[in-house]
């Protein structure tokens, strides 16, 4: 045994060397009489160390600069490759990241925490956006709006033929999809009211666990008509149109995490996207999740789904094999999954329902409303008596803003939007059309839809209801032409029904779990299964039924 | 509901070309878009509010991050440091400077705002005695930088254990321990105005510019050198990532492109000045991890953000966040489950002296794929740094004792660079001999041109450096939309 020398380097100090070398600093003072300050930095001195104890001392790790390294993730989300995913048998696998694949990718790791199930996630889009695009610092409205119009994502859908609207011209009409990860969810509006009563009697699904799944959904979204409570915009406007035949009229429900940041406790992605159940997923437990992957057909063994096969970018094909598929590739891409998957179903992409819609801009005069003017958000809801919904949002462009100054005005618009009832028609539909392939070589969607003649009814039942609405307000509504402007089929974004929920498969597409009719361990989670919807916002709802899905998974496989 | 647009935007900030860019004349150009950047391009954006002049913005790094890496919904503490490491998006350039080993950059729209910690103090008042400004000059700056930032004491308001430490502090002997000023929006959002960027980047200056009135952005758009006509500032050379030149002219340049950028531009563009690339200045740093039973704190344990200013010491300073360094003191989409042992990361800092050797040169034969050769670092402490490190340690040591916690980790010295508080190397000053800028930021001689990041920063005090650079900034970009 002899004394050991060390060379002290870059920030050595006695007391540094002592903790390193695992030796007392009072050993090393009397060892090196010339040091007499244990912090003094002492770099390029030799240190006399206690001669060694027999074993070797553990080598403690020295602060170095990260090496590269391939574990390091490249993006804002961890991905996995389709190679790497198709090395794995999942026991689930999620098709789709929108409102219903979020939701039920949440939920699936919520039941299970970190057990040894395997989650997998495929979503056809890309990284477009890493939270609601209202979250985003530059983004105002107008560029928002120029942003995802981009044909990049947001993707049209022809309907067959030139449509006819009421005032006997002819459009061409399409319906979109925004294809991304996240889905339409990055670009929502978060309105997020329950359907009413008298159209919940059209699920399949007891309205006590309906309540019981909307108090989670709401929750989880942090739904709250907080948005512009004691607003003085919103009280006056909410008194006159209470006054003026409006009682139902409310603060507007929307998913929007309005908490201030406590307690390290952040709050910064105020309107929700399916993105937050992302991320609620991710710090639960591992979940594979490759993008860029597009679904193309559910593989079925004995009436089993066993797999799914998903193209990448480059247009290979991967076999993703799982126990249970859930497809939340959203009202035209699940059945058209479904489609190609030859899977047997009279219903399946039929009952095609969306909300006909109306808008119209009203002003209101600055001067009637007191100094702190905020914003209004108000919601005439859907009802028996009422088959459409009314929101009414402003002042101007600034519903939301951001990074900006509001100026003082005269006056300020005030804007109504109605969407209206649509019945659910087995003729409204969407299919496959061979004769067009799509970049990846698939053929092509095609929709077919028209109005009924109660479907036009309500179109005017809501132009009426706008009318009444603004002047309970006191507001002026400007009017093009004498018309309001009429919004052909497919231009509000909100579509369902092609894999409708019931009990019969002549009139359904799934069950009332959304279980796809015929085959076992493949379910549906998205908008398409909604059998109705009155004039309300839909989101809320799937979003609802997908957690539910969750559990009857969760509890079918464990 | 509001008219659908016809043009289409491909991402989430409207950009132009260098191409596009070089058809103008622009009355101002910046280059780099990290808080100097940021902070002058608002400032001439509001100045300029309602006239015609034309500001540019080039920055050679990519769109990475549309806000502060910590507002991201998918990020956690892990997932955010290692996004940060990977070398995709950070350069490790002190990996070939033997004399300042940890350092590295960020290159990416927002620069290293996109990661920074966000501690936001100013300079003490007697910090400026060797500065060409006075601190009260600099005070309307501090001011305005510190509402655009949303510099808040109130981080960990109601935190049991911001109370207990910051109490057990001031009886043991750093009286005026109090809490660390943050560059983080807590206000709740409330009627249409939307708070959904908690952490400050410089992302949000460029917002708040772009809602004031219409600039030129080019990103991946690398300057690589100053244009000078006849003594005057004529614009500056550009290079694309497909090798092609393009020459962007403006009568007004202002580079922002940092420490160690904006020096080997100067140098690179032959820009006499003895101290260009001199002065470099850093603060050395102390980091000790330490630990302490939860049972000793209330309920609402929350989180620990303290700024101790050491007795008798005005060039030291000590600060600390908790808990465990950093996952619960930020976090968000997860359940917090409760601990028997709390962690806190503790930093003892000081800057170093400023001297004329420690400086960042060119290095012939060391070309870049752009053909600019390389920086290299002379870099060494004085007998004052020297002398002044022990006092670290021992402030470090009697700070934890008296907080009653434990070292999970005995202090250590950082390396230069690892503080990420590099300074000074076109430090503003009166005479060119001993400054590359004037106390306006603009380079000794040339007019037109001028610095505004942190390398005009003289880093006097323990003060981290950014809210002093924005402050700065703003002051140029003032005096340049009165004088242009
Ligand atoms: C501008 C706008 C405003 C809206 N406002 C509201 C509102 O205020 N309230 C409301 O309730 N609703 C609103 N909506 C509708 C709402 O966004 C949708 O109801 C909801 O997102 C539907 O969820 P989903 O899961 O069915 O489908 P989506 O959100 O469309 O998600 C489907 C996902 O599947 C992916 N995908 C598609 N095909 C494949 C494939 N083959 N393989 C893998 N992945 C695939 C898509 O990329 C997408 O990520 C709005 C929609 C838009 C566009
Ligand atoms: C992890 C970390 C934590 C930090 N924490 C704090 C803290 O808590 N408090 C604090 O005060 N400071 C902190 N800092 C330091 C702070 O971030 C910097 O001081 C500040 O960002 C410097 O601003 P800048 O404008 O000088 O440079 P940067 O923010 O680095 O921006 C420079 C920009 O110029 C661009 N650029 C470079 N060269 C060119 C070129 N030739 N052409 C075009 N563009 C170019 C770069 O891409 C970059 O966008 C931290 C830094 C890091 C990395």
């Amino acid at each position: 045994m002899c004394l050991r020398i060390y060379v002290a380097g870059y920030g050595d100090t006695l007391r540094s060397i002592a903790s390193k070398h695992e030796t007392d600093v009072h050993a090393l003072l009397a060892l090196n009489s010339r040091i007499t300050d244990p912090d003094q930095w002492i770099d390029g001195t030799h240190v006399r160390l206690p001669a060694r104890a027999n074993a070797p001392r553990r080598q403690l790790p020295l602060p170095l600069c990260p090496v590269p390294d391939t574990e390091y993730p490249e993006h804002w989300i961890p991905l996995t490759s389709l190679e790497d995913m198709a090395q794995t048998e999942y026991d689930v696998l999620i098709v789709g990241t929108g409102a219903g694949g979020g939701a039920a990718v949440w939920r699936l790791s919520e039941q299970w925490g970190e057990n040894e199930k395997r989650i997998g996630v495929v979503e056809a889009g890309d990284l477009v956006l890493p939270t609601h695009g209202q979250n985003i610092p530059t983004f105002n409205t107008a560029r928002f709006e120029q942003f995802w119009h981009n044909p990049l994502f947001l993707k049209k859908i022809p309907i067959a033929g030139s449509f006819s609207g009421p005032e006997a011209s002819l459009v061409d009409g399409y319906f979109s999809e925004f294809i991304a990860l996240g889905g339409q969810s990055l670009i929502w509006a978060t309105t997020s009211p329950r359907m009413d009563d008298s159209v919940l009697l059209h699920f399949p699904v007891p309205a006590q666990e309906m309540a019981r799944y909307y108090d989670i959904a709401e929750q989880t979204m942090s739904v709250n008509a907080m948005y512009a409570r004691e607003s003085q915009l919103q009280d006056i406007l909410l008194h006159r149109l209470e006054k003026q035949g409006f009682p139902d009229a409310a603060d507007l429900p929307m998913a929007v995490d309005l908490n201030r940041s406590d307690y390290g406790l952040v709050h910064s992605n105020v309107f929700f996207s399916s993105l937050h159940f992302l991320a609620m997923a991710m710090n639960r437990r591992q979940i594979d999740l490759a993008v860029n992957a597009r679904a193309v057909r559910v593989e079925v063994e004995k009436e089993r789904a066993v797999g799914v096969q998903v193209m990448s970018a480059d247009k290979q094909l991967h076999l993703i094999k799982a126990k249970t598929v859930i497809l939340a590739a959203g009202t035209f891409e699940t059945p058209r999954i479904l489609l190609s998957s030859d899977i047997e179903g009279r219903a399946i992409g039929h009952y095609l329902v969306h909300h006909s819609m109306l808008s119209a801009a009203g002003t209101v005069s600055r001067k009637e409303f007191p100094e702190n003017l905020g914003v209004a958000g108000i919601l005439i809801p859907s009802a028996n008596s009422r088959p459409y919904q009314i929101k009414i949002q402003g002042p101007g462009s600034y519903f939301w803003y951001q990074f900006k100054e509001v100026p003082l005005r005269e006056h300020w618009d005030i804007y109504l939007h109605a969407t209206g009832q649509v019945q659910p028609r087995y003729e409204n539909r969407v299919m496959l059309d061979r004769s067009k392939t799509d970049e990846f070589g698939l053929p092509g969607l095609l929709v077919q839809f028209s109005y009924s003649r109660e479907d036009t009814a309500v179109i005017l039942q809501m132009s009426q209801g706008i009318q009444y609405a603004a002047s309970a307000m006191k507001t002026a509504v400007t009017v093009n032409g004498g018309k309001l402007p009429y919004g052909f089929p497919g231009q509000e974004f909100h579509s369902m029904g092609t894999c409708r929920m019931g009990f019969d498969p002549d009139t359904s597409g799934t069950d009332p779990y959304g279980r796809v009719h015929g085959v076992s361990g493949l379910y549906v989670a998205d908008n398409s299964i909604l059998p109705a919807s009155g004039g309300t916002s839909p989101t809320l709802t799937t979003v609802a039924l997908a957690i539910r899905t969750a559990d009857d998974i969760v509890e079918k496989m464990d | 509901m509001i008219k659908s647009a016809n043009e289409n935007m491909d991402d989430w900030i409207p950009l132009s070309t260098a191409r596009n860019m070089s058809q103008t004349e622009y009355d101002v150009i910046i280059v780099g878009s990290g808080a100097g950047g940021g902070a002058a391009l608002w400032r001439l954006c509001q100045q300029w509010k309602n006239s015609g002049r034309r500001i540019g913005l080039i920055e050679s790094g990519p769109l990475l991050l549309p806000t502060h890496g910590r507002n991201m919904a998918t990020m956690n503490e892990e997932r955010f440091t290692k996004y940060f490491e990977n070398p995709l998006h950070t350069e490790y350039i002190g990996k070939s400077w033997p004399e300042y080993p940890g350092a590295k950059m960020i290159k990416a729209l927002g620069g290293r705002t996109l990661q920074w910690y966000m501690v936001s103090p100013r300079l003490n008042p007697e910090d400026f005695h060797t500065w060409p400004i006075t601190y009260d000059e600099l005070v309307p700056y501090y001011l305005t930088a510190e509402q655009m930032m949303n510099v808040t004491s109130k981080y960990a308001a109601g935190s049991s254990i911001q109370q207990i430490l910051l109490e057990r502090l001031r009886s043991n002997g750093f009286p005026g321990a109090t809490d660390t000023p943050l560059a983080a929006d807590l206000e709740p959002t409330r009627f249409g105005r939307v708070h959904s960027n908690v952490f400050f980047s410089s992302i949000d200056f460029l917002a708040y510019a772009l809602n004031t009135r219409p600039f030129d952005l080019a990103v991946r758009t690398q300057a690589v050198r100053v244009l000078i006509d006849k003594g005057k500032t004529a614009g500056v050379e550009v290079m694309t990532p497909d090798f092609k030149t393009h020459s962007i002219r403006a009568k007004t340049v202002i580079l922002s492109c940092g420490t160690w950028e904006t020096p080997r531009l100067l140098l690179h563009s032959g820009i006499p000045g003895r101290a260009i690339g001199h002065y470099l200045t850093n603060h050395m740093k102390v980091f000790a991890d330490v630990k302490g039973a939860r049972s000793q704190f209330g309920e609402a344990a929350g989180v620990a953000s303290l700024w101790v200013p050491v007795p008798g010491n005005k060039w030291g300073i000590l600060y600390g966040f908790g808990t465990s360094p950093f996952d619960y003191f930020w976090y968000a989409y997860e359940q917090k489950p409760l601990l028997s042992e709390l962690k806190f990361r503790m930093v003892s800092a000081g800057p170093v002296e400023q001297r004329y050797e420690n400086h960042v040169f060119l290095e012939p034969g060391t070309e870049d794929e752009y053909g600019i050769p390389r920086l290299q670092v002379s870099f060494s402490h004085s007998n004052q740094d020297r002398a002044r490190i022990p006092e670290l340690f021992r402030t470090m040591r009697a700070a934890v004792h008296g907080m009653g916690l434990d070292f999970d980790k005995e202090p250590w010295l950082i390396e230069p660079g690892e503080d990420n508080h590099e300074c000074g190397t076109c430090r503003i000053g009166l005479d060119p001999d001993t400054s590359a800028t004037n106390p306006y930021g603009q380079i000794h001689g040339i007019p037109g041109l001028y610095v505004a990041d942190s390398s005009v920063i003289r880093l006097t005090g323990p003060a981290n450096p950014m809210l002093t650079t924005v402050a700065l900034a703003l002051r140029t970009a003032d005096y340049i939309s009165q004088t242009v």
